[in-house]
């Protein structure tokens, strides 16, 4: 892994406990990054992210008030002017399948399980700057998108509308693969 | 129906993260053990906070046996005291006490009711991390703490099973 200068990024950290606010903004501060700013909720995420340039958010998912789900739709809506595109990672304790899964489809960037490490949180922030993904914007989701790899031999389902399209139907795909 | 096809638009993110960093060369262990010693140095403050928890929970249990609090307000309050201990503690060296706080929130989270059985569980839950302040267990516990999970595990699974819990 590469040591990156973060001097010039600014952080905000969204979580209603105060003590893993202190945790997740000392790993930041350890990594260099001086502005980071705090939230206890989304509601007082919203109201800094209209007031300050902030590159990276640092959130949690159960919170009470404004919760991280609603947070991350209305980043993502671009609503209340906030910029829809900011890289947004999730931190939770709760693992559930569940829980991932509502985070990806609201539009998350990373997900980081706790208990949170410097190196955890550093990793994904360099899986942002090496590896960032084009946004996707479709009836239903906005956001990075959901697939981290592209295989240009790939010959699986094609679950998207267009690719369907694309390949006549899903059926023909036995012939795509004996081929 | 021709209009049915769902729309599809990429945008390339201009990633201004990256604009913003430089790569400074070398590799950044020195830098993560500079911020991990940062967060070490909260050791204290969370000894505090466990012992503060765990007291905490153990009253609130208490009140809902007494028939003081109802079982749903103590819930929320005792589900929210369990999440912040497994999301911290494994941060400062507690993984027993992160993974007795998880096993009890997802108790609480996949119970559809919760009666005087269902207290039971999450009360041997509280008795294990009191255990844990009492003798100032760290890390995994070793055999003390391999025998508290897997008390607790086999709790779960009587309770599961539909067994009469000891």
């Amino acid at each position: 892994m590469k040591a990156y200068s973060l001097d010039n990024v600014s952080a905000l950290v969204v979580d209603d406990n105060r003590f893993m606010r202190t945790i997740i903004v000392n790993v930041l501060r350890g990594l260099s990054i001086h502005h980071v700013a705090e939230a206890r909720d989304g509601y007082e995420a919203l109201e800094e992210l209209r007031a300050t340039p902030i590159d990276l958010i640092v959130m949690d998912w159960e919170m009470e008030g404004m919760n991280g789900m609603q947070l991350l739709q209305t980043v993502r809506s671009g609503k209340r002017g906030v910029n829809p595109l900011i890289p947004v990672i999730v931190v939770s304790a709760n693992t559930i399948a569940r829980n991932v899964i509502q985070a990806r489809d609201a539009g998350m960037t990373e997900f980081l399980a706790k208990p949170v490490s410097a190196a955890s949180l550093y990793a994904r922030i360099v899986s942002i700057i090496e590896s960032p993904r084009r946004f996707v914007r479709t009836g239903s989701y906005f956001g990075p998108d959901r697939r981290r790899r592209f295989e240009a031999d790939y010959v699986g389902p094609r679950r998207r509308t267009e690719d369907q399209q694309r390949t006549g139907s899903l059926d023909d795909l036995d012939a795509v693969k004996r081929a | 129906m021709a209009n049915d096809k769902p729309k599809v638009e990429f945008i390339d993110n201009p990633n201004p993260l990256r604009t913003k960093v430089k790569v400074k060369g070398g590799d950044p262990s020195d830098m993560l053990a500079k911020a991990e010693e940062s967060v070490q140095k909260l050791g204290g403050e969370f000894e505090t906070i466990f012992s503060d928890n765990v007291t905490a929970l153990a009253a609130a249990m208490a009140d809902v046996r007494q028939g003081g609090m109802t079982r749903e307000r103590a819930l929320i309050a005792m589900r929210r005291l369990l999440h912040d201990l497994r999301g911290q503690a494994g941060t400062f060296g507690y993984p027993l006490v992160s993974h007795i706080g998880d096993s009890a929130c997802k108790f609480i989270d996949l119970s559809e009711d919760f009666g005087p059985t269902e207290t039971d569980v999450l009360a041997m839950h509280i008795n294990a991390l009191q255990a844990i302040r009492q003798a100032k267990i760290k890390g995994d516990g070793g055999a003390v703490g391999r025998e508290l999970m897997d008390g607790l595990r086999k709790v779960i699974l009587k309770y599961n099973a539909g067994a009469e819990l000891d």
